[in-house]
């Protein structure tokens, strides 16, 4: 009896609604594109623009102390750093084609997260180590201008705002997007094995 | 072949193998339309080392996959139980398809995707294809899928009818 069940027809008779006009889906498809162009460009446009006023201020003044620049140039390799590691990524995804076999496919998104979760990790804490370092040294020539009480001061604050973000804004970040990914692994790794145990 | 073409001819099976894999409207319409998009945006670079047909279920396949991704979007647990309409719906055979369809979206990933394909009448050695596994595979696997599915359908169509 159980065999009787028709289940293609069933199957070919599921509603299917109206189909989208061609011009829907292509009109969303080129809006895709240019919405991630634009945010492509727009992230390092900003970012570009960033280390440009920097060295415009570099430039512009006669900073005595070589700490100064040193900080500058550190706080400028971890925004380039940034830039390069999320552009990266970016590209990676772009170039996945979804047309590999499932299984195949699988395995690729598991390497893909698998490396963006590594990246991840160093970036956060490389990107934090590099702009914190930054920031305290290129403060040094202004702080000895200040006086003692101002100079205390300023050190307070940038090194209450450095241990706050090591301490509590990295670890937090860092886990809430390893968490993330860790269950899009494992999902994926589950999928696989069911095309593998077969 | 052109994207029209493709579309017109595609958009139906793909929107029903979507539906297979999540049994929720909107969100098969999404994957659908998402992969159309990929379509359109990759199609120059289809070589025709497979049928057209086998290239565009691997993406739509894939695009299904990915869905995992935006689970949060809709947890299962969360998806709406379709058949508790059967009762209001318009005949017997449209309770029938909702079950069908629920019982689907119940099976393993990769189970729904074999059986949704071979429902859709793709040839198992194009299944094979697209999921990655042998032809004998595919066949066994078909077969281990119905005997599961038929076995929900008659504990569903049994539960409801006491």
């Amino acid at each position: 009896m159980k065999d009787q069940i028709d289940f293609k027809s069933l199957w070919q008779q599921q509603e299917v609604g109206s189909v989208p006009a061609l011009e829907e889906i292509l009109g969303k498809a080129k809006q895709l594109n240019r919405k991630t162009k634009i945010k492509f460009f727009g992230m390092n446009f900003m970012m570009i623009a960033t280390i440009g006023v920097i060295i415009y201020i570099l430039m512009s003044n006669n900073f005595e102390m070589i700490t100064t620049k040193i900080g500058a140039v550190m706080v400028i390799m971890a925004i380039v750093s940034f830039i390069a590691v999320s552009n990266s990524l970016l590209l990676i995804l772009f170039k996945t084609i979804p047309d590999e076999t499932n299984q195949a496919y699988l395995q690729r998104m598991i390497e893909i997260k698998k490396k963006q979760e590594f990246i991840q990790g160093i970036l956060m804490t490389g990107y934090f180590i590099l702009l914190s370092t930054g920031i305290a040294l290129y403060m040094i020539e202004f702080v000895l201008k200040m006086g003692t009480a101002m100079g205390i001061f300023a050190y307070s604050i940038t090194i209450a705002w450095i241990l706050f973000s090591w301490f509590y804004i990295r670890p937090k970040t860092v886990k809430k997007q390893q968490a993330e990914i860790d269950l899009i692994i494992r999902k994926l790794q589950e999928i696989s094995t069911q095309i593998e145990g077969n | 072949m052109t994207f029209e073409t493709i579309y017109k001819t595609y958009y139906r099976k793909i929107f029903r193998l979507c539906m297979g894999y999540v049994n929720d409207q909107e969100w098969a319409r999404d994957i659908t339309q998402e992969t159309f998009i990929t379509v359109w945006e990759k199609l120059d670079q289809f070589r025709n080392e497979a049928s057209i047909g086998t290239w565009i279920f691997r993406i739509a396949s894939n695009q299904c996959l990915r869905q995992i991704e935006n689970q949060k979007k809709m947890p299962r647990s969360e998806i709406p139980f379709e058949i508790e309409d059967q009762a209001t719906s318009n005949s017997e055979t449209d309770g029938k398809i909702k079950l069908l369809y629920q019982c689907i979206s119940e099976l393993p990933e990769t189970d729904r995707i074999i059986i949704s394909l071979e429902l859709e009448d793709v040839k198992q050695a194009e299944i094979a294809g697209i999921v990655g596994l042998s032809e004998t595979n595919i066949r066994v696997r078909v077969h281990r899928i119905k005997e599961k599915l038929s076995q929900k359908f008659s504990q569903y169509e049994r539960s409801d009818r006491f």
